[in-house]
């Protein structure tokens, strides 16, 4: 645990986050108690760098659209904390005696209410369902702009719509027009729009192109990529695509009911997962090529319930290399290999 | 086992007449398993719908064929009574679609679905159990048991017999009834346990929101080869699914169909799927069958140039270069002239804006509807 | 030149959306049916001075009186739907009736929305005790049989028109107030208010940008509906003559003025028809014509129902 920590004391870290935790409270009974929690997001240390695009993947359960939101202050953690954008120099004496007044001054989990406006406008989140996401009763223009007119921007609107739209492929015709006259993609185009509207440092985006046909996907990973370079933007990546994480991320992280399991480049977890559940994962992707007959392994049984999770391991109930040990003890990520990070006693490297 | 001939369907809505389905053709042959890609609008949910003879208004089939091959006859879908239809879907032809809740009715238990099926189009394994069972008991049984004997017997020669279901109705034959339904259950039980679903006796009695995603499209998958069905269609079925239980069913779906020889047609958009579990292709685009050919062949070199656009354009691991296809999937409402794909083929020419191609054989087994061949 | 060109086009969709509901209205016979009678009332109404003109221009709303016998005369040349008791013409006091039906559904229903839209939005966005605190406020009123609450009204408030207004606009916001409250729970879970709460918006303006817009349209169906509802218990609060002031140009109050000539003497039982028989016609149609046209309302505008 200790080496994820040491990661995080670099100055190229724009999100830094310390054992976030995020749990739903059970109501159950006649006078509504809490009878059990949902440990949707459980004690996660990580950090995103200026710049690059960090991938989460999962399954369901495994807590990243809960994570995402949680980050981005659209729920309130339950525990831990959120530094963004914060400097070197102040981070590094959280550890030491004054680390309070910073933690209040700066930790984004304990911001409330009028604080957090200002935040919103450098971290932004494009959704998944660009049909739902988008005011049926709104105009393309009206959407875009909303972000500009909530706080209170002095630009003139329309010329900055017309740019935003036409940064993201898209015509001034599309101004006047609803949602539903727009195909799938252009919806998701007007969203990633609405989201840069504030010329946003962070862009949290939750699995956007899972709605969108399969040709048009291309197109907006393109988008994406380009925006990056272009806007000096710093993504959040979830998805539970595989081939979306190859083509777009620089560091991929994996969960599994709550907990971060494995993180580490793109290239070393797709080439030498380190944690068995990655591992699964990646065999039980369909690939695109029916010449290589490639040995799937099929894990047993389901994932477990976010309100019962399995003491120790979460995986340990589905892996095939499970030994008495993971049974008991829940592992701590810990760097394997340089700047690969695993939770698993027994990981594969 | 199963022929599309130059289907057209038009849907007749309030903007316009979506032309859904342009001459399709495809073939399904005995025993393997045809993969349909297809992307929205490509007509491939819709064709499905329409091999079942399941055409929702306001669509309306204008013309073409749909033959099902079967015991040496054969049905014409197309025009089929209402009654032929009834009795051909659930036994010869069985479908299972993207969203198992959407299949699955939230206020009966799964044994009772599962059950529906069995009870519709297996009397005849049933009554026949059930009449051994009473034979039997025929001895410690009193008159009630003498009765359901003759029930029995009369139903084994006709299920439909109007004594005999009469009887079935009173009261006093409560046992009767019980017997039917522990078979059933058994029978239903039985199914599951062959989908590995562990507990089966549990999940039989839960309702479907007590079941995982996994757990429902395996209730699914029994509650369509319940009835051992010679064509099998199956709509993205694992869309809706973690990649991981994804694997399971199609593992599954593979073990089902050599086990019951059962036809699959498995609709995806997931290239990846189709080069896992087809034998043969079917690629379509905006309502027409575009290109067939065997999955190797598909993948390692594509005619048409959608095949081949798609194959570059879609994300796989380890592919560094995609290109996205130019354009976006026409309105089907004023498709583009001749040709579906010619606003966004590299290699348009003057005969691709006039002329819809039609399906030609350029090589041994592959076919291709475009005017380079 | 620039700003002109891109206002049409900013108008263009909205209209477009404009002529689009139109043309749904215009596609059903029974919304054409309902359209023609409402504006056939509206009509009425707007030339009631035209078509039954007031012998006091400052007190139009007084029936006149052709004497004061209590007997009902039947229709006649002076008279053409007759008079009721007390002589009062009735042609003259459904035509300045069909007036006080608008005013009282009109001004009621605005303002009982105007009540149940603030109170349904507070209780249906925030929740937890406000919304407690105002449903069983609204529990309560339902409680009460809805006319006996405003007959109860009424005589407190004294016999006027306005009390009447007031009496059944208490007894109806809360109506109003469950159904956006309803509507705003469903519409606050959407994923675009989510987004708006992302993108910094506050609850006021959530509200009024993205809940209210879009969880407003089944509220207005219901009020075009209760318009001729709305009508219908003014009149019964005449017709049990608490209410308008005797004499008042009200169709409530001519059916009123009618119980006792209902049944005619044993040999010419309906000697009397057109006492109650005319006004009540005026009722039955103007509720219709407000049902068929809110139902129509209804199959428009519903967002799923719509582009078929």
């Amino acid at each position: 645990m200790s080496s994820i920590l040491e990661a995080l004391l670099d100055e190229n870290i724009l999100l830094d986050v310390r054992n976030l935790s995020k749990h739903f409270p059970v109501y159950g009974g006649v006078i509504r108690k809490v009878v059990a929690k949902v440990r949707a997001v459980d004690d996660v240390t990580f950090g995103v760098r200026k710049g690059e695009t960090l991938a989460v993947v999962g399954e369901s359960g495994s807590g990243k659209t809960t994570l995402a939101k949680t980050i981005i202050r659209v729920y309130e953690p339950t525990s831990g904390s959120i530094f963004f954008d914060v400097p070197l120099d102040i981070r590094r004496r959280l550890a030491e005696a004054g680390g309070r007044e910073i933690s209040e001054m700066y930790d984004l989990a304990r911001f409330k209410g009028r604080r957090l406006k200002p935040i919103r406008r450098r971290m932004q989140m494009v959704y998944q369902d660009p049909t739902s996401s988008l005011n049926p009763r709104m105009l393309v223009k009206d959407i875009i702009a909303e972000p500009l007119k909530i706080h209170g921007l002095k630009v003139d609107l329309e010329t900055h719509v017309s740019n935003l739209l036409s940064k993201v492929g898209m015509s001034d015709e599309h101004m006047y027009r609803y949602p539903h006259e727009l195909s799938g993609g252009q919806r998701q185009r007007v969203a990633i729009a609405r989201a840069l509207s504030t010329n946003p440092d962070f862009v949290v985006l939750d699995e956007p192109t899972s709605a969108v046909d399969v040709s048009v996907r291309v197109q907006i990973l393109n988008l994406l990529k380009n925006l990056q370079v272009q806007m000096g933007l710093t993504y959040l990546f979830i998805t539970h695509d595989l081939n979306v994480v190859d083509y777009i991320s620089d560091r991929v992280m994996v969960m599994y009911l709550g907990r971060i399991v494995e993180l580490g480049e793109r290239s070393d977890i797709f080439r030498r997962p380190a944690h068995p559940y990655t591992e699964a994962l990646l065999s039980a992707i369909p690939v695109a090529d029916p010449f290589t007959a490639r040995k799937r392994i099929i894990l047993k049984g389901e994932v477990p319930s976010p309100t019962n999770p399995p003491p120790g391991c979460p995986f340990s109930t589905r892996c095939p290399y499970a030994r008495e040990r993971c049974f008991r003890e829940s592992p701590m990520l810990e760097e394997v290999r340089k700047k690969q990070y695993t939770a698993c006693f027994y990981h594969l490297s | 086992m199963a022929e599309v001939q130059d289907l057209t369907l038009r849907y007749y809505t309030y903007e316009g007449v979506v032309k859904a389905l342009e001459r399709v053709n495809l073939v399904v042959r005995t025993g393997e398993t045809l993969g349909v890609v297809g992307e929205t609008g490509s007509g491939k949910t819709v064709t499905a719908l329409a091999i079942m003879g399941i055409v929702l208004p306001p669509g309306k089939i204008e013309e073409g064929s749909i033959i099902l091959h079967h015991d040496g006859g054969y049905i014409e879908v197309t025009k089929a009574r209402v009654d032929v239809l009834q009795r051909i879907r659930g036994r010869l032809v069985a479908m299972i679609f993207q969203e198992p809740s959407q299949a699955l009715n939230p206020v009966y238990t799964i044994e009772d679905q599962i059950g529906e099926a069995y009870l519709t189009h297996m009397h005849g394994e049933i009554y026949t159990k059930a009449h051994q069972e009473v034979e039997r008991d025929i001895e410690r049984g009193g008159i009630k048991v003498r009765i359901e004997r003759l029930m029995l017997r009369r139903l084994l020669r006709n299920p439909n017999d109007r004594l005999a279901n009469f009887l079935g109705r009173l009261p006093l034959l409560g046992a009767y009834r019980s017997r039917v339904k522990r078979i059933v259950r058994g029978m239903v039980v039985d199914m599951l346990r062959q989908m590995d679903v562990p507990d089966p006796e549990r999940v039989a009695s839960s309702y479907p929101h007590e079941l995982s995603g996994g757990m429902k499209q395996r209730a699914v998958i029994a509650m369509a080869l319940a009835c051992r069905p010679a064509l099998l269609i199956a709509d993205e079925p694992t869309t809706s699914l973690d990649v991981t239980i994804e694997a399971q069913i199609l593992e599954l779906i593979r073990r089902m169909k050599v086990r019951y020889d059962t036809t699959v047609l498995f609709i995806t958009h997931d290239l990846g799927l189709i080069a896992e579990m087809a034998d043969r292709v079917a690629v379509m685009y905006a309502g027409s069958v575009v290109e067939v050919a065997d999955v190797k062949s598909i993948f390692s070199r594509p005619l048409h140039p959608y095949t081949q656009a798609l194959l570059r354009a879609i994300p796989r691991i380890g592919v560094r270069e995609l290109t996205p296809i130019e354009g976006t999937i026409p309105n089907l409402v004023n498709p583009p002239s001749g040709c579906r794909f010619h606003p966004r083929c590299p290699y348009a020419f003057e005969k691709c804006k006039l002329e819809q191609p039609q399906l030609t054989m350029p090589e041994e087994g592959r076919l291709v509807a475009c005017h380079l061949y | 030149m620039l700003g002109l060109g891109l206002n049409r086009r900013r108008v263009a969709p909205r209209l477009r959306e404009i002529r689009f509901t139109l043309r749904r209205l215009r596609s059903s016979p029974l919304s054409i049916a309902g359209m023609a009678i409402i504006a056939v009332f509206i009509a009425i109404a707007i030339l009631a001075p035209v078509l039954a003109p007031p012998p006091d221009p400052n007190r139009p709303f007084n029936i006149p009186r052709d004497g004061f016998a209590s007997e009902p005369r039947p229709p006649s040349p002076q008279h053409i739907f007759g008079t009721a008791e007390g002589q009062y013409d009735i042609y003259y006091g459904v035509i300045w009736g069909t007036r006080t039906a608008f005013t009282i559904g009109i001004v009621v229903v605005g303002a009982s929305l105007l009540i149940g839209i603030i109170l349904g939005s507070l209780s249906g966005y925030y929740g937890g005790l406000v919304d407690n605190i105002l449903m069983r406020v609204t529990d309560v009123i339902f409680a009460f049989p809805g006319l006996i609450l405003a007959v109860a009204f009424s005589v407190a408030l004294g016999r006027s028109m306005e009390s009447v207004m007031l009496a059944v606009t208490l007894v109806s916001w809360p109506t109003y107030a469950r159904i956006l409250r309803g509507d705003i729970l469903q519409v606050k879970q959407e994923t675009f208010v989510e987004a708006s709460k992302t993108l910094g918006g506050s609850d006021y303006w959530i509200i009024t940008r993205h809940i209210l817009p879009n969880a407003i349209y089944p509220l207005f169906i219901v009020a075009t509906l209760d318009i001729g509802s709305i009508v219908l218990l003014a009149a019964a609060l005449s017709f049990l003559g608490i209410g308008v002031p005797l004499g008042y140009a009200d169709w409530g109050q001519l059916i009123s003025l009618a119980r006792n000539w209902i049944v005619g003497p044993p040999n010419d039982p309906l000697k009397y028809w057109h006492t109650w028989t005319i006004p009540g016609l005026f009722i039955l149609l103007f509720v219709l014509g407000w049902n068929l046209l809110g139902d129509a309302f209804r199959d428009i505008l519903d967002p799923k129902i719509r582009r078929r």
